[in-house]
């Protein structure tokens, strides 16, 4: 039965985006709010940036699934590379219009401005440093025309760092910044993700000791700390088939999570 | 389904790898200190090692002593002067020593026959001193007290013995005297430090022998000329050898550079003549 418990404790931290295992830490839900109030007001662009893993994806299927209700929101997840293709896929989510030829950016602000829309719709661009430059700076003079807002995010490096510095600078009204989660969160986060899915014995497992060692490893990253605990409970899971003998269900080990780390790249032998 | 019997076998070659730091650290530290507790070890025995010498010879001497008037006494007139020969120079008050309470009193105080000891401790300010350790007296003295017990002293009055008691106790002692001056001298010889120079000299000094005398003062003084004993000894064995005029030019020329009182008061003596 215990194997069972491992099982769906090792599924509750599968890497998936998805707006449902969005969990409430409260540095979270503060920047999320504040996010949410950005949305509401007359801006042309919103920057949400971060390290990678530290949750921008979840973030804005968050806002996406949150505000798709009340708002035209459109969600781009995997980025369109290229020009033509991203403008014909603008014009049918905002103008519900589907071209089947060519649509440049001179064409498509044609279109866009003869248009007359009355709830400018949201455009969440996910991994935003992927486009290129010169779509970037096609997306900044569409958003200068007020018909459309961009909610963007972008890993945060030096060279996206000085994207932001060129092509926004001037038009981004708000830019959030997504850290890591700290120990206490990090806490909290393991304990609310296992406790939305009923797994309450996992939950009890995790003391501060081996969150602290957990924070340590993955200092705080969500996605590390997915990774790790996923490998953790595919080991639990492991030893309750073979050897239950061999481990504690009252704490997790640190051995057990040292050995995760292993498996998973995290420390090295 | 994960391989743990391989994740293990990682996991302990991880720890391993990350407690060596703490390992070696420990070795180190447990190295360091035992390199410093040796050395330590070594400098304690260093400075413990001249004290032995010294308190051998001490007890080497008392013995000696006792045992030549052991054989050249009877039984009967060997006790008192012992007794004698272990109250130091003080040979005047023989007489009254012999004297059953006297001896009693006397035990207590009992010390080696190395009267030089007490003069370099009254005199100079010298190294050797501090060999010289007070626990060595004790040692000796209780050695002794416990032959004077044996031999029942208490109940011997001769006063017949007393002169004969008297010249051998100025024989041993001027031996010891000169066994000492030896070891001194053979001391000096491979450690050449000017303390034992001094008192060589001071010991040469006072068993007259003033050619011996100025010979260590001036020895200690070309070792080291701060040594301001060095510089009377030297005069005054001047003095001794005749030679008043080059005493008073040498006390002359060393007041004019360290200003001595000591050295002002044996001008005036040697001046006046006072000088013993």
């Amino acid at each position: 039965m215990k194997s069972s418990i491992f099982e769906n404790s090792k599924n509750v931290f599968l890497d998936t985006v998805n707006a449902r295992d969005y969990i409430q830490v409260d540095r979270v839900s503060t920047i999320y709010q504040s996010l949410k109030d950005s949305v509401n007001k007359p801006l042309k662009m919103i920057l949400l940036y971060g390290k990678p893993g530290t949750g921008k994806s979840m973030f804005l299927t968050k806002l996406y699934n949150d505000l798709s209700t009340t708002k035209t929101v459109h969600l781009y997840q995997t980025p369109i590379l290229d020009d033509i293709e991203f403008f014909k896929q603008l014009a049918q989510d905002l103008l519900d219009v589907k071209y089947q030829g060519e649509l440049n950016f001179t064409q498509f602000m044609k279109i866009i401005n003869e248009h007359s829309i009355d709830d400018i719709p949201i455009v969440l661009l996910d991994e935003a440093q992927l486009y290129s430059n010169s779509l970037m700076e096609k997306i900044r003079l569409l958003s200068d025309t007020r018909k459309v807002k961009f909610v963007i995010t972008l890993h945060k490096t030096e060279k996206e760092d000085l994207i932001a510095k060129e092509h926004f600078q001037t038009r981004i009204w708000e830019t959030i910044e997504l850290e890591n989660a700290s120990a206490v969160e990090l806490k909290i986060y393991i304990q609310k993700k296992l406790m939305k899915a009923n797994c309450f014995d996992s939950a009890n497992m995790f003391h501060s000791k081996s969150v602290n060692l957990i924070y340590k490893i993955t200092n705080g990253n969500y996605r590390d700390t997915n990774k790790l605990l996923y490998t953790l409970f595919d080991i639990y899971n492991s030893y309750m088939e073979n050897n239950p003998s061999k481990i504690d269900t009252n704490k997790v080990s640190n051995k057990i999570i040292e050995m995760a780390a292993l498996h998973t790249g995290l420390l090295h032998a | 389904m994960l391989n743990l019997h391989q994740l293990e076998s990682q996991w302990l070659q991880y720890k391993l790898k990350s407690l060596l730091p703490y390992f070696i650290i420990f070795i180190s530290l447990c190295i360091i200190i035992i390199v410093l507790s040796s050395f330590n070890f070594k400098e304690k025995t260093k400075t413990v090692e001249p004290k032995k010498e010294l308190s051998s010879i001490n007890q080497k001497d008392v013995n000696t002593s006792i045992d030549a008037k052991n054989n050249r006494t009877p039984s009967t007139q060997t006790k008192p002067a012992i007794i004698q020969d272990l109250k130091d120079t003080q040979i005047t008050t023989s007489k009254n020593l012999i004297h059953t309470q006297k001896i009693e009193e006397d035990k207590l105080v009992i010390k080696p026959s190395l009267d030089f000891i007490r003069t370099m401790q009254d005199n100079s300010p010298h190294d050797y001193n501090s060999y010289i350790a007070p626990e060595v007296a004790p040692k000796s003295t209780k050695k002794i007290v416990q032959t004077i017990q044996t031999a029942k002293i208490e109940e011997i009055v001769l006063d017949t013995n007393v002169e004969e008691v008297k010249k051998q106790e100025i024989k041993i002692k001027r031996r010891d005297t000169q066994d000492d001056i030896q070891h001194v001298i053979k001391r000096f010889k491979e450690s050449n430090n000017p303390a034992l120079s001094l008192f060589i000299a001071k010991k040469y000094y006072e068993l007259k022998n003033y050619n011996q005398s100025y010979n260590y003062a001036l020895i200690t003084n070309q070792i080291n000329k701060d040594i301001e004993e060095s510089w009377l000894l030297f005069a005054k064995s001047l003095y001794k050898l005749d030679q008043k005029e080059k005493a008073i030019e040498i006390l002359d020329k060393y007041i004019s550079s360290s200003h001595s009182r000591r050295a002002e008061m044996l001008l005036e003596n040697i001046k006046s003549g006072k000088i013993k």
